[in-house]
């Protein structure tokens, strides 16, 4: 495994982690934001979640094209 | 970071008048009103308001109906919650015309206009109208304090979709200029690496078109009651999708990688020009369901409304972004692959 997926899985793992205490420390922001008007906010985390990991998906092909290409000027 | 400036900013954009062009609520409007028919004699209806203030400004509301210059007012109103209220109208007057339209009035929401509300059913239409009293004390204006979209009759919440439909609309026509470039260029010095350049481009032209084709399918469905009319501006821009689809048979039919590009680029200066043609002329000349066609120009009934151009024109900024990104990676990916290619051989 590269450092740098060590570095992403690290990240998420302690995200995972914080989710309890989230749940725990109450009926707070995440609850009150995600309930509130309708639960539209829902809609927009799924949504923004979605064209997050697209645009994550983009910069990472541009990241390997961009490692080939120095690869290939040698 | 290795990655440029320009896709982080369209990235962050795009995100963000997605974000905030559903999360804006939508201005007071009446969505709808049940019977939709306007009796000889007395006639009950209800009018179903959508983020209205019936209850709370139950004192100024004021709710009246207009044929041609006639102004008729109910007889008796009754506000059931703060969407919902309950009008009752008497009308034996001669009318100017069919239809009634409906405006509701109160100090909270301002003035709510349902065109074409209701149709009269057993009334008299005739050259002379009957005249009628008036009848509206006083109207109040709004000044609007709150960032919303407008809530148009028909359009309703759809009309967000303006944010996602029209700017994959316009970051399509962008790359395939961008495409049209190269292809001038490469008939300009014959460097097979603009050949690639405008292929890729229009190959991300093409993404964003059936982007465009699909969105403006599903929005079709739900305002104006089919996946797929028979309209000039909808056959336009399928006829546009078909040259730039013969564009790629084309490239990919000669094996003769200088003819192949030479031929490409001569078609692509046709297909740009076809293109414009089928989604930007011919469809002004005619009737169309779609803004933007038949002479009325593409924002003229949002002009009025700045916040939706706030969100609008960033997302256009942002998709353009988006589509030469995704342009520039298909471009580099090609390269690559030819290089190793040639080193192969």
């Amino acid at each position: 495994m590269s450092s740098k997926h060590k570095w992403t899985l690290l990240v998420l793992l302690t995200m995972l982690d914080c989710l309890p205490t989230f749940a725990q420390s109450g009926t707070d922001w995440l609850e009150n934001t995600m309930f509130a008007s309708g639960k539209i906010n829902v809609v927009v985390a799924v949504v923004a979640t979605v064209f997050v990991l697209i645009i994550a998906y983009l910069i990472s092909i541009d990241r390997k094209l961009k490692k080939l290409e120095e690869r290939d000027k040698n | 970071m290795s990655i440029s400036w320009w896709k982080w900013l369209s990235a962050l954009v795009v995100l963000t008048t997605l974000i905030v062009g559903l999360k804006t609520p939508l201005s007071p409007g009446i969505p709808n009103v049940n019977p939709t028919k306007l009796d000889y004699g007395a006639t009950s209806v209800t009018v179903t308001g959508y983020n209205t203030h019936f209850q709370k400004a139950s004192e100024s509301l004021q709710i009246w109906v207009k044929n041609g210059d006639a102004i008729f007012c109910p007889y008796e109103t009754a506000i059931v919650d703060e969407n919902t209220m309950r009008a009752s109208f008497s009308i034996t007057e001669v009318l100017e015309g069919a239809f009634f339209d409906l405006y509701v009035n109160n100090d909270i929401d301002g003035t709510l206009f349902l065109p074409q509300a209701f149709l009269q059913n057993g009334m008299e239409v005739g050259l002379k109208p009957d005249k009628t009293e008036k009848c509206l004390d006083r109207i109040s204006v709004i000044e609007a304090e709150t960032y919303d979209f407008p809530n148009q009759p028909i359009l309703n919440e759809t009309i967000r979709n303006i944010l996602v439909h029209v700017p994959s609309w316009f970051a399509m026509i962008l790359v395939m200029l961008v495409s049209l470039i190269y292809s001038i260029k490469y008939l300009n010095n014959s460097k097979l690496e603009f050949d690639t350049r405008a292929e890729t481009a229009a190959h991300a032209g093409l993404l964003f078109a059936f982007i465009g084709l699909a969105t403006g399918s599903f929005w079709a469905r739900f305002t104006w009651g089919a996946w797929w009319v028979s309209d000039p501006r909808l056959n336009g821009a399928a006829l546009g999708v078909l040259v730039y689809l013969a564009y790629f048979v084309l490239k990919s039919s000669v094996s003769d990688r200088e003819k192949s590009a030479r031929l490409a680029a001569v078609y692509n200066i046709f297909a740009f020009t076809m293109m414009i043609l089928f989604i930007m002329v011919l469809p002004r000349m005619t009737d169309s369901l779609h803004p933007g066609v038949g002479g009325n120009p593409a924002f003229s009934q949002y002009d009025l409304d700045d916040n939706l151009r706030l969100v609008f024109y960033p997302a256009v900024a942002g998709w353009m972004g988006l589509a030469l990104w995704i342009a520039q990676l298909r471009y580099r990916m090609i390269i690559l692959r030819l290089r190793r290619k040639t080193r192969n051989e």
